[in-house]
């Protein structure tokens, strides 16, 4: 390598180990050296060595020519990229400009030549290191240059490219602009360069204008052509032009193309659209010889890139994956930002099974470009072909729905992404499901509207329909199964295999439909057309037999199935199946368990429907088992291991675990089962199966308020009351409380539960048994009671009962002996004896119970009496008293009504003493106004003192008199009253009556003192 | 007997106003058929009817009879007057449900517990006991049955959840109303013979439309069965 110490530069010499030294200080011409070089074959690096050490010795000259030597060596052609000797020859000349002593023309001649230098490094990788520094030299020169000479043209193009390359491409236009005003017919024509900057900017129309004009200008000129064509390449990709415009426009582009071609037939870049143009019109032959040509267009990375691209998609249409594979891959290797190639690369890759490369294919166009749906979408479908990233499957599918719902279109995109999208989500999620059925389809009607052929919309709209079905919108469902048929009857000519077994399918689907809407006769006229028409088609043969099943016609259901597992397909699970439920409906228990042995034996060993029935079946046969104790245990023990067989298989089967609770619980480890249900409860609360072991197991363990509450919520949540077992069940545990609390009344709500139960089913005999044995616990509870806490009433209500137990127990014995009862008629018999027993206990009781209440009435009777005589006492003298205070009022009144008047005739009395006395004072004034005052004086104390005796007394003695006779006094004594009144107003009454009392005594005296407090009071009003 | 047995023990309670007086017959599980006045709230009569033989019960319009379903799937007819069975419609075996009188009082219709084998509404001639026309269509137990005023046609609801609508002259099942999503336990027709009430275990009430075929309103105030 070059070490600027050594006195040596060393050059390999050919297919041997040794090398030929040359001294620094006395190197060969520069036409030796190439001789020596290509004798040697060595490699381009020595050039550029040699060239340097050329330099470092400011031979500059043979600098340039040991590198444009380089560049033309032809073994050195197809070996290793240029862009150093580019970069190189670019500083050289920028250095040879500056030399002094040279014509200005000389001058622009060397800027020249380093700007096309530049050029070419760029166009092989603008992006390295080495060409950006040389750029930034350059542009210093060049802004240098023209500092000095402001007219420089090629180092003002020297400028605009590099600020072009800098993305600056408004300043770049202005310098390409000046150029064009300095010189207008320089070549390279500046117009391209302004064109290009048109483009970049966005201004496509003024860009065509730019490209245009330079044709005009020459009409070979290829570079202006190749672009116009690009220009209108592009502009037929987009949306909003009519199929015809497009069309024109494509046809001008290949024009420009061609010319460009003709101008110039090893242009790269021309071949490599020559090469597009070939794919287009599916001349493959054409394309592949001019993609190849471009490819091995060496120096220019990204044109060999899109040259094996067009190559790889060549391939790719053909479907020769290998060598599309190959060729994506070395498009991706000269040229890693080319999306294009990478997503070739991806699809070649998946299909080559290769999943982590073409994951990681797709994960590198999503780092350079976050929102490429496709890439998106393709790899959630990657991720969705493994249960284990089904949820990193549906995060991308999520991803690429919001990124469509942010561009607000579907028109480009694929409806089958969507439809991977539901098919995944169709376990978890069905709303999402129908959404992303419901996109499928809305990019399919965009297809059709646009005439484009869309094959699986039958099939598509099947599914909607399905998923809106099992929603329970049967309604819409319908409309869309009707549609999906129509299309396929759209279809002209032919119906083939595909179309044909699509439409089978959704008429199945219909036919789901009416038998869901109940409209049975309809479902199974199209079974049986399916069911003749294709005699495989096992399920509707198996769909006949439900029906049948449903009906009661269990023999001909029976036979529907043999066919399908008979005649049809022997290693129908389903068919197997239903065949064991109908045995077990049929109470067939030992046959439906070879029945449903026979799918885990023979067909699957793992179906869990299969072992869950086998299980529950040996739960049942345990149940049923009274007598063998040994065989029960060994029967629920059989159970368990089914049931743990499925939880091996599907360990978050709730069934199962049910199943496991349940031989928890009988054998004994309620506690344990209990906690389990309550687990199963919060994970699987939508199957009631687990609710009602819950309640059982809360019965069992004696809780039975909490019981009856399960059975009741359960009943109501699943069941709508509708199933008679459930509250038969909820009744019982009812029972059983009343029995605990030895409560009558409880037991009383026990019997509307088990009448309710036998509403439901009034030909079930449980429920009459039940009924009569509660009817009989009443009695007995009501019997055991105690006198004082229970009526007459009660017992003639539980002798009632008793009698209608007694019927019913009678009926239930007269069931004749072949009919299948759950209960025992001898026990019946015993109960019918029983009720009898208790009855005659009971009227026994009944008359103890008429003379304890009679008994306690009398009691009651006489205690009530007592209080009668004591309230009417009470209400005697409290009548008396009213009578009196009304009485008084009374008195009041009159009297007032007597003071009024008096207080007339005094006031006339008064009148005439006035006058009287007006006249005798005209006689006689001072003897009269000196006795007036001393007998007031007197008068006030007295009063005084008697005033301190009522405050004391008059509480306590309201009756005593009070009213010391002084009529002389009147205007004194009133003014003690009224403050006796202020003081308290229950006192009145009392001092009324002694007014009344006084009244008789004093009847002419108190005319006067009366009169005075009327008078007195109204100066008081006046003054207060 | 106390009201407060009646509460418990009833099944049954059918009101008709006969001769302004207000009468009612109920039918509990001992097998009594009870005739009730109504105005003055006490128990007129008693008709035994035998063990669970008397399941539901109704008046004849001239208010003379009463029909009763049993669990033999007969329908008995009683005198009100002197409480004795007068006659019996011969049933299929089945459990009838629910019995109704045609208006005119021609005809007596039960529905049944379901059959396999046999229909489960059946119409009788009330003049000469026979079976008139059956009608099969129900496939669960028929709980709930009742005439057109005019007495033509039949309704009927059922644990299928659907109703049928029966030509009781001609014996053939008109039409069939799917819609409820639970057992239709009870149904009536409108007096001018276009609207059908309907009422369901999951306290759905439906009104249908006989003339358009189809739901009209669908209320959902209940709470209860």
């Amino acid at each position: 390598m070059y070490h600027p110490q050594s006195k040596y530069l060393e050059i390999p010499i050919r297919n041997t180990d040794n090398v030929l030294e040359i001294a620094r200080s006395n190197l060969p011409s520069p036409s030796e050296l190439f001789d020596i070089f290509k004798t040697e074959r060595a490699p381009l690096k020595y050039y550029v060595l040699f060239s340097l050490e050329f330099a470092r010795q400011k031979n500059t000259d043979a600098a340039i020519k040991v590198l444009v030597d380089g560049l033309s060596a032809d073994y050195l052609r197809n070996v290793e990229p240029h862009l150093p000797l580019h970069n190189l020859l670019a500083c050289l000349y920028i250095r040879k400009a500056y030399q002094s002593g040279i014509t200005p023309q000389e001058r622009n001649a060397f800027w020249s030549e380093a700007t096309r230098h530049l050029g070419l490094a760029e166009r092989i990788n603008p992006k390295e290191d080495t060409t950006w520094i040389t750029k930034d030299e350059a542009y210093r020169h060049f802004k240098q240059v023209l500092i000095e000479n402001n007219r420089s043209i090629p180092a003002i193009l020297g400028v605009a490219r590099i600020l072009f390359i800098r993305e600056n491409y408004g300043q770049a236009l202005n310098y390409y602009r000046s150029v064009l005003k300095l010189q207008p017919d320089f070549t390279p024509n500046p117009r391209i360069g302004m064109g290009l900057c048109f483009y970049k900017l966005g201004m496509d129309d003024t860009a065509q204008q730019a490209f245009e004009r330079c044709v005009e200008m020459n009409a070979d000129d290829a570079t202006a052509h190749v672009l116009l064509a690009i220009l209108c390449f592009n502009k037929c990709k987009r949306s909003d032009l009519s199929e015809e415009e497009i069309k024109q426009i494509y046809r001008t582009g290949f024009m420009h193309l061609k010319n460009a071609y003709t101008a110039d037939k090893k242009s790269p870049v021309v071949g490599l659209y020559m090469a597009k143009h070939f794919v287009v019109t599916q001349d493959t032959e054409k394309a592949m010889a001019f993609a190849t040509k471009a490819s091995n267009s060496h120096g220019l990375k990204n044109v060999q890139a899109e040259g094996f691209y067009t190559m790889g998609r060549i391939h790719h249409q053909q479907e020769r994956y290998v060598e599309a594979l190959a060729c994506y891959g070395k498009a991706v290797s000269f040229n890693p930002e080319n999306l294009l190639a990478q997503f070739g690369l991806g699809q070649t890759l998946l299909f080559k099974q290769d999943v982590a490369g073409a994951i990681s294919a797709f994960e590198r166009i999503l780092s350079k470009q976050p929102k490429c749906v496709e890439a998106i979408a393709i790899l959630g479908s990657i991720y969705s072909r493994s249960a284990a990233s089904k949820s990193k499957a549906l995060e991308f599918f999520d991803k690429a729905t919001n990124i469509i719902h942010e561009r607000n279109t579907l028109s480009v995109q694929d409806p089958l992404m969507f439809t991977e999208m539901a098919q995944l989500l169709e376990q978890t999620d069905t709303a999402k499901t129908s959404k992303a059925y419901m996109f499928a389809l809305g990019i399919c009607g965009q297809k059709i509207e646009r005439g484009e052929p869309v094959e699986y919309m039958p099939e598509l709209l099947n599914n909607v329909a399905a998923i809106t079905h099992m929603d329970g919108r049967l309604e819409a469902a319908e409309g869309s199964y009707n549609k999906a048929l129509e299309m396929c009857a759209g279809k002209d000519g032919d119906v083939d295999m595909a179309t044909e077994a699509t439409i089978t399918t959704i008429r199945y689907n219909l036919a789901r439909l009416y038998e869901d809407r109940n409209e049975i006769k309809r479902a199974e006229e199209i079974y049986k057309d399916i069911a003749n028409k294709y005699h495989g088609y096992a399920d509707a043969h198996l769909r006949l037999g439900v029906i049948e099943q449903s009906r009661g016609n269990f023999e001909q259901a029976a036979e529907l199935y043999k066919d399908v597992f008979g005649m049809i397909d022997n290693k129908n699970v389903d068919a197997w199946t239903l065949m064991g439920m109908l045995q077990q409906k049929q109470n067939q228990i030992r046959n439906s368990r070879k029945t449903l042995e026979r799918i885990v034996k023979e067909i699957n060993r793992h179906d869990v429907y299969a072992l869950l029935a086998l299980g529950n079946n040996h739960l049942g046969i345990a149940r049923e088992e009274k007598d063998n104790m040994a065989m029960k245990q060994e029967l629920y023990k059989k159970a368990f291991e089914f049931f743990d067989k499925v939880l091996k298989i599907d360990a978050y089967n709730a069934y199962a675990a049910n199943g496991i609770a349940i031989s928890l619980a009988v054998h004994g480890h309620h506690t344990e089962a209990r906690e389990m249900f309550l687990q199963l409860r919060e994970a699987a609360s939508a199957i009631p199966t687990i609710w009602l072991n819950l309640a059982l197991v809360s019965a069992d363990m004696g809780q039975y308020r909490n019981a009856v509450l399960l059975y009741a919520s359960v009943s109501k949540k699943f069941f709508n009351n509708e199933d008679e077992n459930v509250i038969l069940s909820m009744a019982k545990a009812q029972y059983c409380l009343a029995k605990q609390e030895k409560s009558p009344e409880k037991m009383l709500q026990a019997l509307t539960m088990a009448q309710r139960a036998y509403r439901l089913n009034p030909s079930d005999k449980t429920a009459l048994y039940d009924i009569a044995l509660i009817q009989q616990s009443y009695a007995q509870l009501v019997s055991d009671r105690a006198a004082d806490q229970r009526t007459v009433e009660d017992i003639n209500h539980a002798m009632a009962g008793l009698g209608a137990a007694k019927g019913i127990l009678k009926s239930l014995i007269a069931v004749p002996a072949k009919e299948h009862v759950y209960y025992e008629r001898e026990i019946a018999a015993q109960r019918e004896k029983h009720g009898d027993s208790l009855l005659t206990i009971l009227q026994r009781k009944l008359k103890d119970q008429e003379i304890f209440e009679a008994d306690r009435q009398k009691v009651v009777d006489e205690t009530r009496k007592k209080r009668e005589a004591e309230k009417a006492k009470k209400d005697e003298e409290k009548r008396i008293h009213l009578e009196r205070q009304d009485e008084e009022e009374r008195d009041i009144l009159e009297r007032r009504r007597a003071l009024d008047q008096g207080a007339k005739e005094t006031q006339r009395e008064l009148d005439e003493m006035n006058r009287e006395r007006a006249e005798r004072k005209r006689m006689t004034v001072s003897d009269d106004d000196a006795s007036d005052g001393d007998m007031d004086a007197t008068g006030e104390r007295e009063v005084k003192k008697q005033k301190k005796e009522r405050k004391q007394k008059e509480p306590r003695e309201p009756k005593e008199p009070k009213e010391p006779k002084e009529p002389r006094k009147g205007k004194l004594r009133k003014k003690s009253e009224r403050e006796g009144r202020a003081r308290s107003r229950s006192t009145d009454r009392d001092r009324d009556e002694d007014d009344g009392a006084d009244d008789s005594t004093s009847k002419v005296s108190s005319k006067k003192y009366k009169s005075k407090e009327n008078i007195d009071s109204d100066e008081d009003d006046l003054s207060d | 007997m106390t009201p407060c047995a009646v509460r418990i023990e009833c099944q049954r309670i059918y009101i008709l106003r006969k001769n302004a007086l207000l009468v009612a017959v109920s039918t509990s599980l001992d097998s009594q058929i009870r005739i009730w006045d109504l105005e003055q709230l006490k128990q007129n009569k008693i008709i035994d009817a035998g063990a669970v033989q008397a399941w539901t019960a109704k008046f004849s319009p001239d208010s003379k009879h009463i029909a009763t379903g049993t669990s033999s799937g007969n329908v008995n007819q009683y005198s009100v007057e002197t409480g004795e069975k007068v006659q019996t419609f011969e049933g299929r075996g089945k459990f009838s449900m629910c019995v109704a009188y045609s208006p005119n009082g021609e005809y007596v219709a039960c529905g049944t517990e379901a059959s396999s084998d046999s229909a489960t509404v059946l119409l009788f001639d009330v003049a000469t006991g026979k079976l008139r026309s059956t009608f099969k269509g129900h496939a669960m137990t028929v709980r709930s049955i009742a005439f057109s005023d005019d007495s033509t046609k039949l309704v009927t609801g059922s644990d299928d959840k659907r109703i049928m609508i029966h030509d009781a002259v001609h014996g053939d099942t008109i039409r069939t109303l799917s819609g409820h999503s639970a057992w239709v336990l009870s149904v009536a027709v409108s007096s001018d013979g276009v609207h059908v009430a309907s009422g369901s275990s999951d306290s759905k009430v439906k009104l249908w439309d006989l003339v358009a075929d189809q739901c009209i309103d669908t209320m959902d105030g209940h709470s209860d069965q």
